[in-house]
């Protein structure tokens, strides 16, 4: 492998992180955060694509445009979602809003099958590859890598900095007590909901630069961006953001040197080495005893 | 007088199963079939739904089969092959239909024929591709379309008489994928083009940045991809973004035969290779008519192959019956033995075990945004253009 391939597969491998951590950011902040296992992310991803794609097919605008006045009506959408439903069952069994979430993954994905019908589209604005010597940049994953960097840090700095990020995580790491000091919980939860709706339509969007989908795609990025959660670690937003980058490297270089196919068992492999030396993940939080 | 009583109650019965029997002929010929209305083969087998239902409306316009009107009995298999199965058992053993037409895809058609086979009930299988389940002993099955291999030997036919001389081979790890692979690398083999590299990756990658860097090492005048539509657009993306120019570019049999591949992809489309069953541009016999009937009752949308191949299915059982002279299932079975059709689909013509030999599919090329039969001459309606365009001049 020369100086030159080498660079490129890792710039190929970080951009690639980048497409992983639009799907992780959003999951990551339900499912590291709040403990919710959102089923739903996948097909919340699809939603809000759907919704700029189809208004940048009418309008034309740059979709990152669009996304910015679509962002509000998915906030609402996640909004309702958990005070509707998820936030009914969220002291119920253990798995009761994973199955929730399930269903409610199902009835979104067909709903859309039923109006958009099952081609794939994408959003076809930002094309082709900006040219640094020897070295390609893709520019949509350009483009989605510095959104979501962008994205995360908002994150990070809603969660560290801001009273909303406080009571989000006193919530989710010790509810009775949060209950006690007089937190609205359920409050907290929705917001946090919606926020991660919107960060899921962004994912989407996002995604829909580089990557066709349809209605049936939502699942298929979920599994990885569970991964990509686990290794970064629970709790973490910026680990999920690490995360993605740490895989999508290590899917780059096993694809260039030992094919595609083992390319998943090495992911995987890496998944599991991770979980041995650092249970919590790689940014996880110490666990909070109440 | 007396004696005569039994003579005219025998006379009446004669009469009234002459008048019994010919109510039956007047009766229409009810035609049953398993299609996944629902399920993953949803869409394909809804348009082969729609290509049965064209050849019967046509059927009955035209006097009818054996002079009687035609009828469609379709069941629901909810893509599930065990379904689809014991349908077709019900449609012969308690609908009694009079013939029957095939299911959509390789696994459902492998378990619906089986029945057919135990109840001698003669099988146009449209949907199926695969040549395995087309072989001894099995005799009421017949495969309508190419099998993977033959579409293989179509593209590299093609490649081969355009002076290409390496080829890269690249498509998802699962059995769809490794069908393609394993006959394009022996269809090279036999045209004596040099496989110069081959990988699987996950159906669902979402990169293929690795792989077109890799290629680009070995420098192979053509990419034979086995690709499905989302990887089959990453390929294209990808390859231009890291500057990948192969002289033949086969984005493989479901991208580029879809409209979605052009709308997506929009200039990068062009001058992409597709290898398909079959294509509305194709120069076929019959095939502008059956384009044009679908568009004037579709909107002007263009039929889908799936829709070709199950339109064809109705018209080869026609022929088949109209050269028995009867609904006998064996003396239908010997017609279509012997039988060498055109139609808009393409060839037909089967051996003793009811794979097909005549079939060619069609390779097009993304011309100005539209699909263009470029392969097998015989059927092309334009040139193909070889080698494409570097990226940057498109």
């Amino acid at each position: 492998m020369d100086f030159v391939t080498a660079v490129q597969v890792t710039i190929d491998g970080l951009l690639l992180g980048g497409v992983y951590a639009v799907v992780a950011v959003g999951l990551s902040l339900v499912f590291g955060v709040m403990r919710v296992v959102n089923l739903a992310h996948g097909d919340l991803m699809v939603l809000g694509g759907l919704a700029v794609a189809g208004l940048f097919t009418v309008t034309g605008i740059n979709p990152l445009v669009i996304l910015v006045f679509v962002l509000p009506a998915t906030f609402a959408v996640g909004m309702l979602l958990h005070g509707g439903l998820v936030e009914r069952v969220i002291r119920g069994p253990e798995l009761a809003p994973a199955v929730l979430l399930y269903g409610v993954s199902v009835i979104l994905s067909n709903s859309m099958l039923a109006v958009a019908g099952p081609e794939y589209r994408n959003i076809r604005y930002f094309n082709g590859s900006l040219l640094l010597g020897p070295f390609a940049f893709s520019k949509p994953r350009v483009i989605a890598f510095l959104a979501c960097v962008v994205l995360s840090a908002v994150t990070i700095l809603l969660l560290q900095r801001t009273r909303f990020g406080r009571f989000l995580r006193a919530t989710a790491q010790a509810p009775a007590l949060a209950d006690a000091i007089g937190i609205d919980g359920r409050r907290v939860r929705q917001y946090a909901m919606g926020l991660a709706a919107g960060l899921a339509a962004a994912g989407g969007t996002l995604l829909m630069l580089s990557y066709p989908i349809s209605p049936n795609s939502g699942p298929t990025f979920l599994l990885r961006a569970f991964a990509v959660v686990v290794i970064g670690g629970l709790g973490s937003v910026g680990g999920a953001f690490v995360g993605a980058l740490v895989l999508a490297l290590t899917q780059s270089f096993a694809t260039y040197f030992v094919g595609a196919q083992s390319a998943e068992i090495t992911i995987y492999l890496l998944f599991i080495l991770v979980l041995l030396l650092r249970p919590r993940g790689l940014f996880g939080e110490k666990e909070v005893n109440v | 007088m007396k004696r005569s009583i039994p003579w005219l109650a025998a006379m009446g019965l004669v009469l009234s199963f002459t008048l019994a029997v010919c109510a039956a002929n007047n009766q229409p010929i009810v035609v049953g079939a398993s299609l996944s209305l629902t399920g993953p083969f949803q869409r394909q087998a809804l348009d082969e739904k729609t290509g049965y239902e064209m050849w019967v409306s046509e059927v009955n316009a035209h006097s009818g089969l054996l002079g009687r009107q035609v009828q469609l009995k379709i069941y629901d298999d909810q893509s599930d092959p065990a379904t689809s199965a014991k349908l077709y058992e019900r449609l012969i053993t308690q609908d009694k239909v009079d013939l029957i037409l095939g299911p959509y895809a390789t696994g459902v058609t492998a378990a619906a024929a089986n029945v057919a086979e135990k109840y001698h009930y003669v099988m146009i299988a449209p949907g199926a591709s695969a040549a395995s389940i087309f072989v001894a002993p099995y005799k009421y099955r017949f495969q309508g379309m190419s099998s993977q291999l033959q579409l293989a030997q179509l593209f590299i036919s093609l490649a081969k008489a355009k002076g290409m001389k390496t080829v890269a081979v690249i498509g998802p790890n699962n059995s769809f994928g490794q069908e393609i692979i394993d006959g394009t690398i022996l269809a090279a083999k036999d045209h004596g083009l040099k496989v110069v590299f081959q990988e699987e990756y996950p159906a669902d990658t979402k990169d293929m940045s690795s792989i077109i860097l890799k290629m680009k090492q070995r420098n192979p005048d053509v990419v034979a991809a086995a690709a499905y539509l989302p990887d089959s657009i990453l390929l294209i993306q990808q390859s231009k973004e890291l500057n990948f120019a192969p002289k033949m570019l086969d984005a493989g049999p479901v991208g580029p035969l879809l409209d979605d591949f052009v709308k997506t992809l929009g200039r990068d489309a062009e001058d992409i290779l597709g290898v398909g069953q079959w294509d509305a541009s194709a120069a076929s016999n019959g095939n502008e008519t059956f384009v044009k009937m679908y568009k004037t009752q579709h909107l002007g949308q263009a039929p889908s192959y799936a829709v070709a191949t199950a339109y064809q299915a109705g018209l080869i059982l026609q022929q088949a019956i109209e050269k028995a002279g009867s609904l006998d299932q064996e003396k239908i079975r010997q017609a279509v033995l012997s039988m060498n059709f055109q139609g808009p689909f393409g060839g037909f013509k089967v051996n003793q075990s009811g794979a097909q030999v005549a079939h060619r599919g069609v390779i097009i090329q993304i011309q100005n945004g539209r699909r263009v039969t470029v392969w097998p001459k015989e059927i092309a309606d334009g040139q193909v253009v070889v080698p494409i365009p570097s990226w940057t001049g498109r």
